[in-house]
């Protein structure tokens, strides 16, 4: 088998100042690529060429900026670096434009729509920017969706992304730093924070995660997110992920670092704290005490995704005389007819759900409602009415389903946590339960997210930062102090 | 160090649910909902009502024999071949044949087991304890639920006989247990069950029956709440009083070498209806209040001459009472319960009409 | 915050009452064999004056040490006194960690699952335990304080519950039996408030003042204590004396609408404090430990003492007279006299000596003597 050719964009070439080479080059690099442009002038006495990308650039622009200006110049310096100086400074019209000495950067820059100007003679190109590269217009969220806010997303660009955030943050503090990971994708990665509220030290750390990536392709802001965390695997992450910019506008003015990826309507941001699974943009937005009263609901349903399933089969199996009178004999009932025992039923009732849910996700929609009535009918009706099932269990899978998705962050640790604690409530009754309890609020206990206890700020206690934890206080107190994440009780400076 | 980990977790969990560790289920397990007990030739006869979906009226029992309850008790388990359940039991019958043996030792085992709960009412059967499990609902509900709900305060006039409530008093000198006592009533060819006043114990020992005027005395000494209607004849005319509140205060002191209790009564009542045609006058509230009170006044003194003074009987916590307000001088009696007759004891009751009934007063 | 102050006061605060109420609640009051318990409330009261003076040798020697752990303030005397004091107060930690989880054991092998292997919950326990002694101090205090919050919470619940079935006829003189039963029941809430030992390991990394966080215990413990004592004593009055776990049946009698039976809750609050506690105590163990043992076995180091206290949990268990003899307030008060009294002062003594000679030396030098 022949050998697979090398890829030229992982190898900083420096670029020649023969065009017709520096050409073969590219249309080697670029195995003769169809959609690789090549406009040949020559004018002023001068040979150009001018390099594009089908449909990444906008030719009518390219021409309007940049060939047009060249071509009606007239004379032009003899010198070919002076030439190419004069055409940068007096002859583009392009707002944007770069100098690049190396092949790579080339590669780079074609793939980002610029459009590379090579002159026969000069030892570096100009790129100028005329992006048209297909790609969404900004719509609402799909998943974080609020009542009372912006109907603003992150789309795929980084340069639109960079823009909503700089819309909505005005002040010069916000820094924008971008860096490039991946060795074939090249993308671009943008680190912002607002250099009067996050640490210098976590920035740094961020940014050296970031240059530490080795991956070929990097796609999503999700093959990041492992690097920005901490070493030991944990089911609650302390980056936070969210496509909404008000909000990462919000976590910034508290401190955090923000991540924005080339290709990603997700951005990152970190540190990110476990009582911020329970915050939205809404609570911020509506009256306090309803704001307070979703908050609380939210933490009721998270506890209800994780510990009703496997409360139920601990206290049905091991400690029913916990179950007041009146539900302890509607499961008594449930029971008699069933022949499975309550760990198994719930097992297999939660794993049909889940299979179900997955299935709900890939289907398209016109064939979604269908899997719906198959739900509700096969697994809601028949099988209560087969006697495989218990009718309480059903109710549980019901509740647990619909509190796992009022905070859809926390869903898949709920969904692994649920599975566990039914396993061993089913084993080890209500202490297994109360033990797994207290194993996860240790586990998250244990972790910290660039320094800031991820319990933070209920243990350790930080009575300042309480104000909008459980409950969220008015704007006017709130508006007198704003909480940065490195100040709160606990915090390991050294870290 | 990692994959050690693994594999022990792995492990752990193929061990887990293979079920070789788990319990026995609810379903196989015999749900007590009620217990009765009686005398029997070899010791007692224990009768269990057991939750039974499939049977007739929902529920089964059970009887067998031993020489203990305890034993008794073990025999069902062994005869149904299920592990009794007791946690949701509703209710203990013991009939007066088989408290003749001992209180305690009828109680010894419902005590010590931690799976019955120790609210659990207890109560005492004129005749046999397993009729009550005989007996007919007019809404459908079981025999133990129907007696359970017969021994709620408020329910029905008599008290609840809490089982760590009956503990308690026979740990101590100071005071004896009572418990209230049930019957069965034929009605039209079904049974029924009716409360049939309270049985007081003398230490162990069953010792007296309350009439039904006495247990008004017990319950208003012993603070037991109730709002039922308490007749009174004033001016030769029957009348209905509502009694809300009862408060009780008490007054302990020694004079001379003798324990006194000083009981003072704060009721608040009112006329709840006229039996006649004749009303209440304003102005005659007065006289009505103060006939009320003498009349409570004296059916407390009657009360408590014949079964504290004259059978030795403190079911009214006048012991627990000399025993916190009097604690050294208690203590130094040889013995409470010699010491009854010559406790003198008054009461006064203060009544207060707070509500008249409509219709029940003319200006 | 320095690295080396990972815990906060406040975290010491209510990781101490919530070991000591998980303590009042396990305790059951006829094991002294004295008078149903009339005169624990009243020594409940004076528990804050007794913690008091028991924490003096701790304090003194803190200040001595110039704030080192009792491990390592001992190692200033020299190697041989330090081996001695770490292996004392790892046998210390450790038994107090498998006795926790083994009086929890017989609780519910006892009560609530006596179908139930005495080797069961002692396993299951000790797993989550090992697993939070790894992650260390730090996690363990945090996970506390949560844990303590929701525990003592559930406690108040339970207590408020109770209110209502109080018969105060129940409560009568706590001198009914004169000086001696309140002598014995003072002897007994200290026999039960040994957990003031782990300040001589935890107080050097406490952030803030350790003194208030163990003033603050003092009272709440004092609090909690009588709370426990007299709501069960008002709500069983003589039933307690034959009731093995007292306040798990007060917990049995309370109801709430339809809840008629809250001795879940108290078996939740009990859970939590045994496995913070137990947790804490191994990772103590271990840092005493680590004055023999190098950091690298740290992880099977814990997982050798888990099981081991795993064992030795499960045999108090199986065994009625060894469990009795956990309960014992004699074998308590002596262990806790000599871990929180004796050695203690012993040691602060002998620094206080040696600085002393130390400094006359260093006297006797500059005066070019």
């Amino acid at each position: 088998m022949a050998d697979l050719p090398r890829d030229p964009a992982c190898t900083p070439t420096p670029l020649q100042p023969d065009l017709d080479r520096t050409l073969a080059d590219l249309r080697a690099a670029y195995g003769d690529s169809a959609d690789l442009t090549v406009r040949r002038l020559h004018t002023g006495g001068h040979d150009f060429a001018c390099v594009t990308l089908d449909n990444m650039a906008d030719k009518e622009l390219l021409d309007r900026l940049l060939l047009a200006p060249l071509q009606n110049a007239g004379r032009l310096p003899r010198d070919p670096v002076a030439c190419m100086a004069h055409v940068e400074r007096t002859l583009s019209r392009a707002p944007e434009q770069k100098r690049l000495h190396r092949l790579d950067q080339v590669f780079c820059q074609l793939g980002d729509g610029f459009g590379v100007l090579l002159l026969n003679g000069c030892s570096h190109a100009l790129a100028v920017g005329v992006q048209a590269f297909p790609a969404r217009g900004v719509e609402p969220p799909q998943n974080d969706v609020m009542e009372r806010a912006a109907h603003e997303a992150f789309t795929e660009v980084l340069g639109r992304n960079v823009a909503l955030l700089r819309r909505r943050v005005k002040s010069p503090m916000l820094t924008v730093e971008t860096l490039t990971v991946g060795e074939r994708s090249a993308t671009k990665v943008a680190v912002c924070y607002l250099r009067d509220s996050a640490r210098p030290e976590t920035v740094d750390r961020i940014k050296r995660r970031l240059q530490a990536v080795r991956m070929d392709m990097v796609l999503e802001s999700g093959y990041l997110q492992p690097f920005l965390e901490n070493n030991a695997p944990s089911l609650f992450s302390t980056v936070g992920v969210s496509e909404r910019p008000d909000t990462v506008c919000a976590k910034l003015s508290e401190g955090r670092v923000a991540v924005l990826t080339d290709g990603s309507p997700f951005c990152l941001f970190t540190p990110f704290l476990f009582v911020e699974h329970f915050q939205s943009m809404d609570d911020y937005t509506l009256q306090p005490a309803y704001a307070t009263l979703i908050r609380l609901l939210k933490m009721l349903a998270f506890f209800l995704a994780v510990l009703l399933p496997g409360l139920y089969v601990a206290i049905g199996e091991h400690n029913p005389e916990v179950f007041p009178g009146a539900i302890f004999f509607k499961v008594i009932d449930a029971e008699m007819t069933t022949p499975f025992s309550l760990l198994w039923e719930a097992l297999i009732i939660h794993t049909i759900y889940e299979i179900m849910r997955e299935a709900g996700l890939r289907l398209p929609k016109s064939v979604g409602h269908a899997v719906s009535i198959v739900g509700a009918l096969v697994i809601g009706e028949a099988a209560v009415d087969a006697g495989l099932i218990g009718a309480p269990m059903i109710i549980v899978v019901a509740v647990t389903a619909l509190a796992s998705y009022v905070i859809p962050s926390l869903y898949y640790p709920a969904a692994i946590l649920r599975f566990g604690l039914i396993v061993v409530g089913g084993v080890a009754g209500l202490f297994g339960v109360l033990l797994g309890f207290a194993g996860v609020v240790t586990a998250i206990a244990a972790q910290q997210a660039y320094g800031v206890p991820l319990l933070a700020p209920l243990s350790p206690f930080d009575p300042a930062a309480m104000r909008d934890t459980f409950w969220r206080v008015g704007w006017r107190r709130l508006a007198r102090r704003t909480v940065r994440v490195q100040n709160l009780q606990g915090t390991d400076e050294d870290a | 160090m990692r994959n050690w980990m693994q594999a022990a977790v792995s492990l752990l969990l193929a061990a887990a649910l293979c079920g070789c560790g788990a319990p026995v289920p609810l379903k196989e397990k015999l749900i007590v909902e009620g217990i009765a007990v009686d005398a029997a030739e070899a010791g007692y006869k224990a009768t269990v009502q057991a939750y039974s979906p499939a049977a007739e009226g929902g529920s089964r029992l059970f009887q067998a024999t031993g020489g203990t309850v305890f034993e008794a008790l073990r025999n069902i388990d062994v005869q149904v071949g299920k592990q009794a359940y007791y946690s949701d039991a509703r209710v203990i019958l013991l009939s007066e044949a088989c408290l003749r043996a001992g209180l305690w030792a009828a109680l010894d085992f419902f005590i010590r087991s931690s799976a019955l709960p120790a609210g659990v009412p207890v109560a005492a059967t004129v005749g046999p304890a397993a009729d009550l499990f005989a007996i007919e609902s007019e809404a459908g509900d079981q025999p133990a639920a129907v007696v359970a709900n017969l021994l709620q305060v408020n329910r029905s006039g008599t008290v609840c006989g809490a089982l760590y409530r009956v503990g308690a008093c026979l740990q101590t000198d100071a005071a004896d247990p009572a418990l209230p006592l049930l019957g069965t009533v034929q009605k039209q060819g079904k049974r029924y069950a009716r409360p049939a006043g309270i049985l007081c114990f003398k230490g162990q020992t069953p010792c007296t029956r309350l009439s039904r005027g006495e247990e008004w005395a017990f319950r208003w000494l012993c603070g037991y709440a109730d709002d039922r209607a308490y007749p009174l004849t004033f001016r030769g005319t029957p009348y209905t009083v509502t009694l809300h509140r009862v408060d009780r205060t008490w007054r302990a002191a020694w004079e001379g070498d003798r324990p006194a209790v000083h009981i003072a009564l704060a009721v608040a009542c009112d006329i709840a209806e006229a039996a006649s045609a004749h009303k209440v006058a304003a102005a005659e509230l007065a006289a009505f209040a103060r006939a009320l009170e003498a009349d409570m006044a004296r059916r407390v003194t009657r009360t408590l001459a014949r079964v504290f003074a004259e059978r030795r009987c403190d079911v009214f916590d006048l012991g627990r009472v000399l025993r916190q307000r009097q604690p050294a001088r208690f203590k130094g009696l040889a013995d409470w319960r010699q010491e009854m007759p010559r406790c003198r004891v008054t009461c006064a009751v203060t009544a207060n009409v707070a509500r008249v009934g409509q219709g029940a007063v003319t200006e | 915050m320095n690295s080396q102050k990972t815990v906060g006061a406040g975290q010491l605060l209510l990781f101490l009452t919530f070991a000591r109420v998980t303590v009042s609640l396990t305790h059951h009051f006829n094991t002294a064999r004295h008078v149903i318990g009339q005169a624990d409330w009243l020594a409940a009261l004076l528990l804050p004056a007794v913690l008091a003076v028991l924490v003096l040798p701790t304090a003194w020697l803190l200040r001595v040490g110039e704030g080192r752990t009792v491990c390592r303030a001992a190692r200033l005397l020299g190697k041989g006194w330090g081996a001695i004091y770490a292996g004392a107060y790892a046998l210390l930690f450790f038994v107090m960690a498998f006795a926790a989880v083994g009086r929890f054991s017989f609780f519910v092998t006892s009560t609530m699952q006596p179908d139930q292997s005495p080797w069961f919950f002692p396993a299951l326990l000790l797993l989550p335990v090992c697993y939070a002694a790894l992650k260390g101090l730090q996690a363990i205090m945090r996970a506390g304080a949560v844990l303590a919050v929701m525990g003592l919470v559930l406690v108040v619940f339970v207590l408020a519950t109770l209110v209502p079935r109080m018969d105060l006829l129940n409560v009568y003189s706590p001198l009914y039996n004169g000086w001696g039963g309140l002598a014995r029941s003072v002897a007994m809430v200290t026999a039960n408030s040994g957990v003031g030992a782990v300040l001589l390991m935890v107080a050097p990394r406490v952030r803030g003042r350790w003194q208030r966080a163990y003033a603050g215990y003092a009272l709440a413990a004092g609090v909690a204590v009588f709370g426990v004592a007299f709501t069960t004593l008002a709500v069983l009055g003589g039933f307690s004396r034959i009731q093995l776990f007292p306040f798990f049946t007060a917990a049995g009698v309370a109801n709430v609408g339809e809840l008629n039976n809250l001795s879940a809750l108290y078996a939740a609050a009990w859970i939590w404090g045994v496995f913070v506690q137990a947790a804490l105590y191994l990772e103590l163990c271990w840092q005493c430990l680590s004055a023999f043992i190098p950091d690298r076995f740290r992880t099977a180091a814990l997982v050798v003492l888990a099981a081991l206290a795993a064992v030795c949990a499960g045999l108090i268990t199986g065994s009625l007279p060894a469990a009795r003899q956990s309960f014992q307030p004699v074998g308590l008060l002596v262990m806790h006299g000599v871990y929180m009294v004796v050695l203690p002062l012993v040691l602060a003594a002998g620094l206080q000596f040696k600085k002393r000679k130390e400094a006359a030396y260093a006297q006797l030098d500059a005066s070019g003597g």
